[in-house]
């Protein structure tokens, strides 16, 4: 097949997974936080409430697209683009299948995570070119909050990558085909990365960005119609690909345990579908159980308890991962 | 083919990025020109097979560095107004990174293998990646000293530090004092320790003078 037809089908493919992604997931964020507070959510447009999103997303279109007098016009128009266009990046390193990957590059954990550190810039470039003191605070915090957790969340992922001996998320998957899940052996890594997954994506408990009871909007305040929808849908996709990448490294990916890996066939991307939904709801049930953290706390729980504790693991897991492939061989 | 439209475009991109930044009269836009510029480096050291390079690149200076410099910025410029200040050509800086482009021109001339090196190559395995890179006989001290001069910025740093400290102390006893203060009294008293030290300070003023 041409070169640049493959390339554009991917693209295609990429956006769709995340505009599909996104959409449901607001959907079902509705539901679940509704259920968690004993409500019933969306219920009247269609089946369960399903089409609440068609108003929603002609709402989002039709809105009068505006700025603030004293904006950053330029920084003010670019942020939601510096928002949107990394998170749908990290889509494309994502493996949904045995050849189901847009971009399989051998670096791609470092990839997705390259790309997630793009977003707070974007954040922040919102909330300071609104020239608006609501949304400064927010942007200042999501500068502080990316300096948080970006490291104890590179340092969760490398226990994974230790014991696959590879960065290429295709062959993290095989390599727990073939064992075990890698949440196993490295039960804390799946935990942080987890944590620090809810804090990238900006949800509560750690939405201090936009603490709509402190903040108003936080940093998207001033921002209305199709640019806050690009500033929505990114946050939702976001969802997508943290429990992606955690379910591609500590729950097997698209793999199921006893399974001969090559023959999932049409089965693979539904796999990671299903796992990285299951993901989802628990980030749900997070934010719909737990009060939001005070900006300082945060902070406090990312400096003086996940850097260190990761620090100490990472090395811990490293000296007892060399002394098993020392003593069983290095086939483990 | 590829790599050559993508290696000019890239290098436009980047020559743009790195003028508008060095040319930008606010330091947050500059920020942010910075920031293309590291994209721009990133996707340049793709396109050579250097991809732990780029993603380093990418990782570090375009995600960790350009948050810290906003962060600095925040951190010194209160309001949107001082942000901006206008940009003036110095002509020692201009010889400077003359100089420094000139040397480094030269060390690439003079390293054949560097001369003769040509795009699309075999991206390196990681495994001997870290293996090149850890060696004894591979560059293992370059990777000490480099670790090095970032301690020495470190030190340097919290030994800069140290004068705000003291300013900080200062502003903590004058918010006791301020909290020890009657709260019965008028308002206006809450801020009288400061006004007492500036008196103060100016009559000294007047003495030294007085005395000269």
């Amino acid at each position: 097949m041409n070169v640049w037809l493959q390339a554009l089908l991917w693209m295609l493919f990429v956006v769709t997974i995340m505009m599909v992604s996104g959409a449901s997931i607001i959907y079902m964020l509705r539901k679940v936080l509704a259920a968690a507070h004993l409500r019933i959510g969306p219920n009247t447009l269609g089946p369960a409430g399903i089409l609440q999103l068609v108003p929603d997303v002609i709402k989002l279109l039709t809105k009068e697209d505006r700025h603030p007098n004293f904006s950053d016009k330029g920084l003010y128009c670019l942020a939601p683009i510096i928002i949107f266009v990394p998170m749908l990046t990290a889509f494309a390193f994502i493996p949904f299948g045995p050849t189901m990957v847009a971009a399989n590059v051998n670096m791609g954990v470092m990839m997705i995570l390259a790309f997630l550190t793009l977003v707070p810039l974007g954040v922040f470039a919102a909330g300071w070119a609104s020239h608006n003191k609501y949304a400064l605070i927010g942007a200042v915090r999501s500068v502080g909050a990316a300096i948080t957790f970006e490291i104890p969340l590179l340092l969760s992922v490398l226990p994974p990558i230790m014991l696959a001996g590879s960065m290429n998320l295709s062959e993290i998957v095989l390599a727990q085909a073939n064992g075990f899940w890698f949440v196993i052996p490295a039960l804390p890594s799946a935990v942080i990365f987890l944590i620090c997954a809810q804090m990238e994506t900006n949800q509560a408990p750690f939405d201090m960005t936009e603490a709509e009871s402190e903040l108003v909007a936080g940093f998207s305040t001033e921002y209305s119609a199709m640019r806050f929808g690009f500033i929505f849908l990114a946050e939702f996709a976001g969802n997508f690909v943290m429990a992606a990448l955690a379910v591609t490294l500590f729950f097997g990916g698209w793999t199921l345990p006893g399974i001969d890996p090559h023959s999932m066939g049409i089965f693979a991307p539904m796999v990671l579908i299903i796992k990285s939904y299951i993901i989802i709801f628990l980030f749900m049930m997070v934010r719909g159980n737990f009060s939001r953290y005070r900006v300082d706390k945060m902070a406090a729980l990312g400096w003086k308890r996940l850097i260190p504790f990761t620090l100490i693991w990472v090395l811990v897991f490293a000296i007892g991962l060399r002394a098993v492939q020392t003593l069983f061989g290095a086939g483990a | 083919m590829l790599s050559a439209v993508a290696f000019s475009v890239l290098g436009f991109v980047i020559l743009v990025a790195a003028i508008n930044c060095i040319s930008a009269e606010n330091v947050i836009h500059g920020a942010y020109w910075l920031l293309l510029c590291a994209i721009g480096v990133a996707g340049m050291t793709w396109f050579m097979g250097a991809e732990y390079l780029a993603v380093t690149q990418l990782l570090l200076y375009a995600g960790a560095v350009s948050i810290l410099t906003i962060f600095t910025v925040m951190v010194t410029h209160r309001s949107y107004e001082s942000a901006c200040t206008e940009s003036k050509l110095s002509v020692s800086a201009v010889i400077l990174s003359l100089a420094f482009l000139g040397l480094v021109a030269y060390g690439i001339i003079m390293t054949p293998e560097l001369a003769a090196f040509t795009t699309a190559q075999e991206p390196m395995e990681l495994a001997d990646f870290g293996a090149e890179l850890f060696a004894i006989d591979g560059h293992a001290f370059a990777f000490e000293i480099a670790s090095l001069v970032l301690l020495a910025a470190l030190i340097a740093a919290v030994w800069w530090s140290k004068d705000s400290d003291l300013d900080g102390e200062r502003i903590a006893k004058d918010k006791a004092a301020r909290i020890e203060d009657p709260l019965s009294e008028h308002s206006a008293t809450l801020n009288a320790p400061l006004r007492d030290e500036k008196k103060e300070q100016q009559s000294a003023e007047g003495q030294e003078d007085s005395h000269a």
